[in-house]
C-alpha cells in the first residue's frame, strides 16, 4: 500500500513538473511569435518562477510597453539567476531605462563593483562556503604555527589573506540574499504611516529602490538615503533573491 | 334513353370536375430526386410543391422556418394543355428532430388548396436513401472541413473543401458554391496536387474558405455537392463496337460531410471590442514630431497581426489634447518580411498643431478578443511628444523632443536581449551548507587555536601556579590521609609543600633549611622552635611506624602549621 501511494505521489509530482514546463514552453512559442500577454498567460501559470521565466516575462512586458514591470522583473531574475544572465539583463536594463530617459547605471564606481560582484557570482554560494571554510581552516593553524615560531611576516600574510576571501565571501553572500523594493507607479509617495490618511513624506520616483525596513498588510516601510516611511506596495515591485 | 342520356351527362360532369379541381402535393427529395425520410445535420434536400393548375402566387409552407432555406427555384409545365407547376426549395436541417414539413397551401382561382405533409428526421449522422457503394466512395469523396468547433461572434474560421479522386478513373466535372451563412473574408483555391493513398494515386483539389460567423448559435455549413464523371467498364460483350468503346463516363452528384461550429456571444469587456484575432503590438509614430502651428503632421499606428484588413475599423484616436486637431486620412495594408511574421494594418491620420506648446499625444489602446488566449486584451501604444512652434524658425529646444520621437519610432524588440529558452526555468533553493553547520565548522579551528593558547599558557604559567596552590594541594593530601589514617604521609606533604613553595627540589629540602627560611620571613623563634618539634614528630610517625594517639588533633595541627606557613612563607 505504501509503494502504490509513493508510487502515486511521484507520478503527481512528475506530472506536475511536466504541465509547469509545458507553460514555460508555450509563453516561449507565444512569445517567438510576438503574442506578449499571451506569453505572459502561460509564463504566469509557473508556480515556482526560475530566473529565466522572469527573464522571458520582463522582455513579454517590454513587448507590450510596460517598462517598469519589465525591469522589476529583469531585475529579479538578476537577484536569483547565474552569471551568464546578467549580460543580458544588463543589455535588456539599459534599453529600457533608456527608454523612460534615465540612466540605468549611476556612475563609474557603481559599475566596477557590480562588474566585481557579477564576478563573484560566476561560482555559486556552496562553492564559496567551501573556499572559505578551507581558508579559514589552513590560515588558523597557519597562524598558530606561525605564532608559537613568532614569524610575524607570515601572520599578516595570512591574516590579509584570510580577510579578503571573507569579505567577498560577505559580498557574495549579500548579492543573493539582498532584498529591496523597486519603484514602479507612477506618483507613488512615501508616508509617515501604514495607510493613506497619514502625511506624505516625500514622492517616490520611478524606479527608484529603496531597501525594506518592515511590513504591514498592505504597506512596505521602506528606506533610503532621504527619509523612512511606508510605500503602498502596489507602487513598488519587490526584488528578493529568496522569492 | 333517357336513362343512357342522365349516364352519360353524369360522367362528363364528374369527369370536368375532376379536370377543374387543383391538385397540390409536398414532396420531400434528396437532391438527385430520390425519396428521402431522413437526412444529416447540414445534408441539403429538396421540398417540392407541385400545383396542377396555374396560379401566380407562391404556396406558403408549414414547418419550411425551422430548415435553413439554401435556394428556391419554379418550374412551369404544360403537357396536353395542362399546366404544371413546381416549386423547389432547397434546404436543410440544423437541428436534430423530427419535423414535420406541410402542409402548403396556395390560393388558387381565389380558393386556398392545402396539400398532404410530409415527417423527416434531421440526425447527427448523415443517412443516405440510396446508399453510395463502397467502391464508389473510395473512387471520389469529398471533404468539408472547419479548424475550430467552438467560436466567438466574428472569430475567423477557416473551412477547407477538398475533393478527392482517383487520378485515371475520376474527373472533376463541376462543384457548387458552398452555401456559408457567415461573412466570407477571404476564398482561395482550388490548389491541385497529386497523393498515393492505400497504393492509389488520388488527384486532390482543395478550397480554402476565411469564414466570419455574424450570430451566436449554431452554425451549420451545410454540405457541398460536386459533379464527377466516373468511368465504368462496358460490359456489352456482343457489342460490335465494344472494342472501341470499352469505356464510358457516368456523371454522378456526391457530397462532402457537414459542419457544425458553436458560435458564442463575445465576452462582456469594460473598453469597447474592436475587433478579434491575434496581435502583437500597437505602435504609433509621428513625423514630422515638430511642427509649426497650423502645419499638418502625420500619426501612424501600426497594428501588427494575424486579421483580415476589412475585419477592423480604424480607430478613433483617444484622449487627444485640444491643442491638436485631427483627422483620418488612409489606412493600408503592409506585407510582412519574413514568411511567418504578420502583417501590420498602418492607419494614417493628419494631426495638425493649433496651439504652440509641448503637447503628449496619449498612448493609444486597442481592445480585442484574442483567439489563441480567448479572452479581451488590450494594447497601448508609447505616448508621443510633439513639439508645435511659432510660425518662425524651429528654436533648439525643439530638437531635443525630435530626438525623442524619433527614438520612439525605432523598434525597440530589435535591441533586446532574446529570451532564454532551456534550463533554470523553475526556481530551485541554491545548494548550500546549512548555516548552523557551516558556523560550527568556522569555529572548530577557533576552538583549536584557542586549546593551543592555553596550552601555550599553562607550559609558560605553571609553576606559579604550583607555587601558589602548595597548600591548598597540601590540605587536601591530609584531608585524605586522614580519612585513611595513614598519618606516616604527613611529613611527605609538608616537605612536597613546603619544596613547591621555596621552589626547591624536595629532596634538597631538610629540617634546618626550613627553620632558616622559616627565621627568613621573620617568623617568631618559639614558633620555629614549635615547628621543628612538630616536624620531628612527623618524622617519628613516617620512619617508626608509631600509632598516632589522638589523631585528630595531630591532622588539626597539620592544618594550623599548614596555614600558619602559608601565612609566612
Amino acid at each position: 500500500m505504501k509503494k502504490i501511494i509513493v508510487l502515486v505521489i511521484t507520478m503527481f509530482v512528475l506530472c506536475a513538473h511536466a504541465n509547469q514546463e509545458e507553460f514555460f514552453l508555450q509563453g516561449n512559442k507565444y512569445y517567438s511569435e510576438k503574442a506578449f500577454e499571451c506569453a505572459l498567460d502561460s509564463y504566469q501559470k509557473i508556480e515556482q518562477k526560475g530566473p529565466a521565466v522572469l527573464f522571458n516575462m520582463g522582455n513579454c512586458y517590454f513587448g507590450i510597453g510596460d517598462e517598469q514591470q519589465a525591469i522589476a522583473h529583469w531585475l529579479q531574475a538578476d537577484n536569483q539567476g547565474p552569471w551568464n544572465i546578467h549580460k543580458k539583463v544588463d543589455q535588456n536594463c539599459t534599453i529600457a531605462f533608456k527608454k523612460l530617459g534615465k540612466e540605468y547605471e549611476a556612475s563609474a564606481l557603481h559599475s566596477i563593483y557590480n562588474s566585481f560582484v557579477r564576478t563573484l557570482c560566476i561560482f555559486p554560494l556552496l562553492w564559496w562556503q567551501l573556499l572559505f571554510l578551507c581558508v579559514w581552516i589552513f590560515s588558523i593553524i597557519a597562524i598558530v604555527n606561525a605564532t608559537f615560531n613568532r614569524q610575524w611576516g607570515l601572520i599578516i600574510f595570512y591574516l590579509f589573506f584570510v580577510c579578503s576571501i571573507t569579505i567577498c565571501f560577505v559580498i557574495r553572500y549579500k548579492s543573493t540574499s539582498c532584498t529591496y523594493v523597486l519603484v514602479i507607479g507612477k506618483d507613488a509617495t512615501v508616508r509617515t504611516g501604514p495607510a493613506d490618511n497619514y502625511g506624505i513624506i516625500a514622492t517616490a520616483n520611478c524606479l527608484d529602490t529603496m531597501s525594506i525596513v518592515g511590513r504591514h498588510e498592505n504597506w512596505l516601510k521602506v528606506h533610503n538615503k532621504v527619509c523612512t516611511g511606508w510605500i503602498c506596495a502596489k507602487d513598488v515591485a519587490i526584488i528578493d533573491s529568496k522569492l | 334513353m333517357l336513362v343512357k342520356m342522365k349516364i352519360v351527362e353524369f360522367v362528363l360532369l364528374i369527369n370536368a370536375a375532376i379536370c377543374t379541381a387543383a391538385y397540390v402535393d409536398l414532396n420531400v427529395t434528396s437532391i438527385d430526386g430520390s425519396s428521402l425520410h431522413q437526412a444529416g445535420v447540414g445534408q441539403p434536400f429538396l421540398i417540392t410543391v407541385t400545383i396542377d393548375s396555374p396560379t401566380n402566387s407562391e404556396p406558403s409552407i408549414e414547418g419550411l422556418e425551422r430548415f435553413q432555406l439554401m435556394g428556391k427555384s419554379k418550374r412551369m409545365s404544360t403537357i396536353n394543355g395542362r399546366t404544371t407547376i413546381s416549386y423547389s426549395y432547397q434546404v436543410f436541417g440544423n437541428a436534430v428532430g423530427n419535423f414535420t414539413i406541410g402542409p402548403a397551401s396556395i390560393e388558387v382561382s381565389g380558393s386556398t388548396k392545402q396539400s398532404n405533409n410530409r415527417v423527416i428526421r434531421v440526425a447527427q449522422q448523415e443517412k443516405s436513401e440510396r446508399p453510395q457503394q463502397t467502391e464508389e466512395k473510395e473512387l471520389a469523396k469529398l471533404q468539408l472541413s472547419v479548424d475550430k468547433s467552438h467560436v466567438v461572434v466574428g472569430e475567423k474560421i477557416r473551412c477547407t473543401l477538398q475533393f478527392a479522386g482517383i487520378s485515371d478513373k475520376v474527373q472533376l466535372e463541376q462543384i457548387a458554391n458552398p452555401h456559408f451563412d457567415a461573412i466570407i473574408d477571404e476564398q482561395s483555391g482550388p490548389v491541385t496536387h497529386n497523393e498515393q493513398r492505400n497504393g492509389k494515386l488520388y488527384t486532390i483539389a482543395e478550397w480554402t474558405f476565411d469564414i466570419r460567423p455574424n450570430k451566436p448559435g449554431k452554425l451549420v455549413l451545410p454540405a457541398c455537392s460536386a459533379d464527377v464523371a466516373i468511368q465504368k467498364e462496358v460490359n456489352d460483350h456482343l457489342s460490335a463496337f465494344s472494342i472501341f468503346f470499352k469505356y464510358r463516363n457516368e456523371l454522378r452528384k456526391i457530397y462532402s460531410n457537414a459542419a457544425t461550429i458553436e458560435v458564442t456571444e463575445l465576452p462582456v469587456s469594460k473598453n469597447a471590442i474592436q475587433t478579434i484575432g491575434t496581435f502583437d503590438y500597437l505602435h504609433a509614430s509621428l513625423k514630422p514630431a515638430v511642427a509649426k502651428e497650423g502645419e499638418g503632421m502625420v500619426l501612424t499606428l501600426a497594428l501588427k497581426g494575424d486579421v483580415p484588413l476589412n475585419a477592423v475599423e480604424t480607430p478613433q484616436l483617444q484622449n487627444m489634447p485640444p491643442a491638436l486637431k485631427w483627422y483620418e486620412s488612409k489606412h493600408y495594408l503592409q506585407e510582412p518580411e519574413g514568411a511567418k511574421e504578420h502583417k501590420t494594418l498602418n492607419f494614417e491620420y493628419v494631426v495638425q498643431g493649433l496651439q504652440q506648446g509641448t503637447w503628449e499625444i496619449p498612448a493609444q489602446q486597442f481592445t480585442y478578443f484574442d483567439v489563441k488566449c480567448r479572452s479581451v486584451k488590450t494594447l497601448r501604444s508609447s505616448p508621443i511628444t510633439v513639439a508645435i512652434e511659432p510660425n518662425g524658425i524651429l528654436s533648439t529646444a525643439s530638437h531635443s523632443s525630435h530626438a525623442e520621437a524619433k527614438s520612439n519610432d525605432k523598434e525597440p524588440q530589435e535591441e533586446l536581449s532574446s529570451i532564454i529558452t532551456e534550463g533554470n526555468w523553475q526556481a530551485t533553493k541554491p545548494a548550500i551548507i546549512p548555516w548552523p553547520l557551516f558556523f560550527i565548522l568556522a569555529l572548530a579551528p577557533l576552538l583549536w587555536a584557542l586549546w593551543r593558547a592555553l596550552q601555550l599558557y599553562a607550559l609558560h604559567y605553571a609553576p606559579y601556579f604550583k607555587q601558589r596552590n602548595a597548600f591548598n594541594y597540601a590540605r587536601k593530601q591530609i584531608i585524605k590521609t586522614s580519612q585513611t589514617g595513614a598519618s606516616d604521609q604527613l611529613r611527605a606533604i609538608f616537605f612536597q609543600a613546603i619544596a613547591v613553595r621555596l621552589n626547591m627540589s624536595p629532596s634538597l629540602l631538610s629540617q634546618e633549611i626550613i627553620e632558616r627560611k622559616l627565621s627568613d620571613v621573620g617568623m617568631d623563634s618559639k614558633k620555629i622552635n614549635a615547628f621543628d618539634s612538630f616536624l620531628t614528630m612527623l618524622h617519628e610517625f613516617s620512619f617508626y611506624k608509631r600509632q598516632a594517639q589522638g589523631n585528630e588533633s595531630l591532622f588539626d595541627q597539620a592544618n594550623r602549621w599548614l596555614d600558619e606557613l602559608e601565612r609566612v612563607l
